[in-house]
């Protein structure tokens, strides 16, 4: 299990790349993490949400309610050019850190 | 045998003791409690709950249990309040913002017609050597009037920029707004003292 200063670190980066796959919303998003981290990165789920809407405040993603397949209606969110410029940056940093020590550890860095 | 029908008729008995929808609706006004939380992200967090219990529904569980787990994951309404304000300590301010614009512009506009009064009474007391014996007429005070509440857009703004950072405490606000007004007011008057004169001496 992640530590909790990692989780609060990685949710900016992780939160806008799965935007940036398509638009979203909270109990998605939740499921996706879980899922792709293996169940190693556990979000709470209410503690997702004043992230999302720190990043709307920010102006990097923006938000629509629409009625989803099921009916009910859910809060949507996507990534905007600004989202997608600062997910660019932030992609470049935590592939220095990952290669850094990648490089310590031995480990066959990735392309940055 | 009669063990298991005792057990099936406890199981009916919970089951049509708790009521999903009243569990919900209890959920909710615990919601409506936190300060921090303004009704679109209470809608949102609502969306939430309904989506884990389904998922805890199609997995067999039934309403209670679904509910109490659900509730589990998105968390104590108390600390989903904690939470958003952490995140976000200027929505505790944005909560019922038109109930304040009313009291803050009320407040405002006696504020701003007490200093008029006063300026009023100053006036008249420094009229010879102050004010070079201008005559305080209708239009001038009208003008001062106007002049102030239009100053008030510009003061609420300032207000909301200090309230969202919680320097400035409401009193010492109230007193910059009113000032701010009179300091309007007084310019203004100048002006159009300043204008009249002007145009009197051609």
């Amino acid at each position: 299990m992640l530590a909790k200063d990692m989780v609060a670190a990685s949710a900016k980066p992780l939160l806008l790349s799965i935007l940036a796959e398509g638009e979203s919303y909270g109990y998605e998003i939740i499921q996706k993490v879980r899922e792709l981290s293996g169940g190693q990165i556990q979000w709470s789920d209410g503690m997702l949400y004043p992230v999302l809407h720190r990043l709307e405040r920010d102006g990097l993603i923006d938000s629509e309610w629409k009625e989803a397949e099921s009916g009910r209606e859910r809060k949507y969110y996507f990534l905007n050019s600004d989202g997608r410029k600062v997910l660019k940056t932030e992609r470049q940093q935590w592939l220095t850190v990952h290669n850094t020590l990648s490089k310590l550890w031995k480990i066959k860095p990735a392309s940055i | 045998m009669a063990d298991r029908s005792q057990h099936l008729e406890q199981i009916m008995e919970n089951q049509t003791r708790f009521n999903l929808n009243d569990a919900i609706e209890n959920w909710r006004q615990e919601l409506t409690a936190q300060a921090s939380l303004t009704a679109e992200v209470r809608r949102e967090l609502e969306t939430h709950l309904r989506d884990a219990i389904a998922e805890f529904q199609q997995q067999g569980a039934n309403d209670e249990e679904s509910f109490r787990l659900a509730r589990g994951r998105v968390g104590q309404p108390q600390l989903l309040g904690e939470e958003f304000e952490k995140a976000d300590p200027s929505a505790m301010w944005r909560k019922n913002m038109n109930k304040k614009i009313i009291t803050l512009v009320a407040v405002a506009v006696i504020a701003a017609i007490l200093l008029l009064l006063a300026i009023d009474q100053l006036n008249l007391m420094l009229a010879d050597w102050l004010l070079a014996g201008q005559s305080h007429n209708l239009v001038s005070e009208t003008i001062e009037v106007v002049a102030t509440l239009l100053a008030l857009p510009v003061r609420l703004y300032a207000f909301f920029i200090y309230g969202d950072h919680g320097s400035w405490s409401l009193p010492v606000l109230i007193l910059l707004l009113a000032l701010s007004g009179l300091m309007w007011g007084i310019i203004v008057e100048r002006m159009v003292w300043l204008f009249s004169k002007r145009g009197t001496t051609r």
